[in-house]
């Protein structure tokens, strides 16, 4: 296939759609915007070691945030180690998912105006809440105010309650803008989560 | 209905007598479940966390087994808990059916071990007397820690045994500007890109795109391990009484061969892996038959079980999977390369030697090989055992 990952090692019996490899792993890399031009496919190989391991620390510790100067690349990378991770028996469940918090904000408060949430948003909502091991990014200019730190801290709450593993991917935690008490807590939450 | 419950346990000593699992696997699955469940005495711990550890490994053991997945090369009974690959409980519970275990399904019939040997989870090191500048591994796990704060400081990582698979990178990486073949088949559009880093790292870098004559001596002597790593079956390097190499374990006899070219056989094809048999005739590139499951005589496929216990070899060693694989492979190998015979169903694909270099550079001296030449040999070996095999160039190629 013309965009398999794996076509330079491969030696499995046949090359088709149906392949289990191929179709795991692509339908992954699809669901998050993981296109064969991504710099992910070439990265730097000190930041892909670094961002490996912690992907593989994310089996224990259920919250780690990241602290990035490039928050989309690093959550695009993440995402990307985490599907080379999890691919295998995922069976087209979105095992691996990079939420876009902003979008998914938005998609929420569109909702208030019509009659319930767009498909869209449903499954975002439902991948969010499910999938092993979720990237959390986009946070950089959300203004945190209660509703929208709730709706982290909540999510994040369920997410531990489960098992599932968090990671969130956000600039200096000075620059995130916001203010209240759950602000303060969710800030707490991700000082005490940061991976050096 | 399940075999073992909360109502109907199985004694965990006893799991590896009374453990109803096909008859064909008992004597392979008895003696591993058996080696887990000794680590397991030595090392219990009674919680809850440490039993479901338990119990997803012997249930992993029986999987693998069960569906002819061999475990990883760096995964040993003896260490259970170390390298055991990750795998669905749901595939687990679908191959295994009603002899599937849990925690509640088992009688803990063992008493918690209050100092748990904590060497047993990784590496320890242990400075030798009168030699402090030298430390034995233990074993072999990524991660080195010294133990004792006098120990010289060891910057040097021990080679990741995961280094040396022939399977792609965790985190595969290709130049997607930069198409190595690439070509219309059908419906199909099918492109291999060039895999990075274009200079290998290590063996496991190594693909169907790698160009042996861009790396320098140096690239080459980078892709030796810096410890020795044992990629044979476990069960080769258990002594049982056969004659043996130190390092490499067990020499099976061979009829018309001598010990040493046997020996050599096992330093330059070390690691056997997936390996298939091709059938002449056949048009469809998906059905080979597994290497081990048939024998070649006269021209003609034989199961293996078939005429296995009419063999004379099948007197002289156990009659287990890796000892009959082992034995089949060897033998085939150095019919081909020294005793020129022509084989009907050879192997499927390249099988070429040091196809895996398995010790430092230093060993392989010792041992009078030229590790240039070698490590070339390695890359080469590699490259061809997956350009032989790779499907979308048999694809485009037999399209062409």
């Amino acid at each position: 296939m013309h965009n398999c990952i794996f076509t330079g090692f491969c030696v499995n019996g046949e090359c088709d759609k149906a392949c289990p490899d191929y179709v795991q792993s692509s339908y992954l890399l699809e669901k998050n915007n993981i296109s064969l031009k991504s710099n992910v496919f070439h990265a730097d190989p000190k930041l892909l070691q670094k961002y490996t391991s912690i992907v593989n620390a994310s089996d224990e510790k259920k919250l780690i945030t990241v602290v990035a100067n490039n928050t989309n690349e690093a959550s695009e990378l993440l995402t990307y180690c985490g599907i080379c991770k999890h691919w295998k028996h995922s069976r087209l469940h979105m095992i691996v998912y990079n939420l876009r918090f902003s979008q998914y904000l938005e998609g929420i408060q569109k909702s208030w105006n019509t009659k319930g949430m767009t498909e869209e948003v449903e499954y975002i909502k439902i991948w969010a809440e499910t999938a092993k091991l979720l990237i959390i990014s986009n946070i950089d200019y959300v203004n945190f105010k209660e509703f929208q730190c709730q709706t982290l801290l909540s999510l994040l709450q369920n997410r531990d309650a489960n098992g599932l593993s968090t990671i969130i991917v956000t600039p200096q935690l000075t620059s995130l803008a916001g203010d209240g008490i759950f602000f303060g807590q969710l800030k707490n939450m991700m000082t005490n989560s940061i991976q050096k | 209905m399940m075999l073992y419950s909360d109502k109907h346990k199985i004694k965990f000593t006893s799991i590896s007598e009374n453990y109803q699992v096909k008859k064909s696997f008992k004597g392979t699955l008895s003696s591993m479940h058996s080696s887990v469940i000794t680590y397991v005495v030595k090392h219990y711990q009674g919680t809850a966390k440490y039993k479901e550890q338990v119990v997803k490994v012997i249930n992993t053991i029986t999987y693998a087994v069960y569906s002819a997945e061999p475990l990883p090369f760096e995964w040993s009974p003896q260490n259970p808990f170390v390298n055991m690959p990750d795998i669905d409980d749901d595939d687990i519970k679908r191959v295994l059916g009603n002899i599937y275990l849990t925690v509640d399904a088992i009688d803990w019939d063992l008493k918690v071990v209050e100092e748990p040997d904590d060497s047993v989870y990784g590496v320890k090191s242990t400075p030798i007397k009168n030699e402090p500048k030298k430390n034995i591994i233990e074993v072999a796990k990524p991660k080195f820690t010294p133990v004792e704060a006098t120990s010289v400081d060891y910057s040097v990582k021990p080679t990741d045994p995961l280094d040396l698979y022939l399977q792609a990178p965790e985190v595969p990486q290709f130049d997607y500007s930069k198409p190595f073949m690439q070509g219309v088949d059908g419906a199909d559009k099918l492109v291999i890109y060039t895999t990075l880093p274009e200079i290998p790292k290590r063996q496991r870098d190594i693909s169907a795109t790698t160009d042996v004559n861009k790396m320098s001596d140096s690239d080459l002597l980078n892709l030796f391990p810096n410890h020795f790593i044992q990629t044979r079956a476990q069960a080769m390097y258990e002594d049982i009484g056969l004659d043996r190499d130190e390092q490499f374990g067990n020499i099976i006899p061979i009829e018309g061969y001598t010990r040493e070219q046997i020996l050599k056989c096992i330093i330059e094809y070390p690691h056997l892996y997936k390996l298939a048999r091709h059938q002449s005739g056949l048009q469809s590139n998906t059905n080979f038959p597994s290497f081990y499951g048939w024998i070649e005589l006269n021209g003609e496929l034989v199961p293996t079980m078939d005429i296995w216990d009419s063999l004379e070899i099948s007197k002289q060693i156990p009659r287990q999977a890796e000892y009959v694989k082992e034995y089949l492979v060897r033998k085939y190998l150095l019919d081909r390369d020294i005793g020129n015979v022509y084989f009907k169903y050879p192997l499927y694909g390249e099988l070429q030697p040091f196809l895996t270099l398995v010790m430092p550079a230093e060993d392989y001296i010792k041992r009078g090989y030229d590790p240039i030449k070698i490590a070339k040999q390695c890359v080469i070996s590699r490259v061809a055992f997956k350009q032989s095999r790779n499907p979308i160039i048999r694809r485009l190629t037999q399209n062409a």
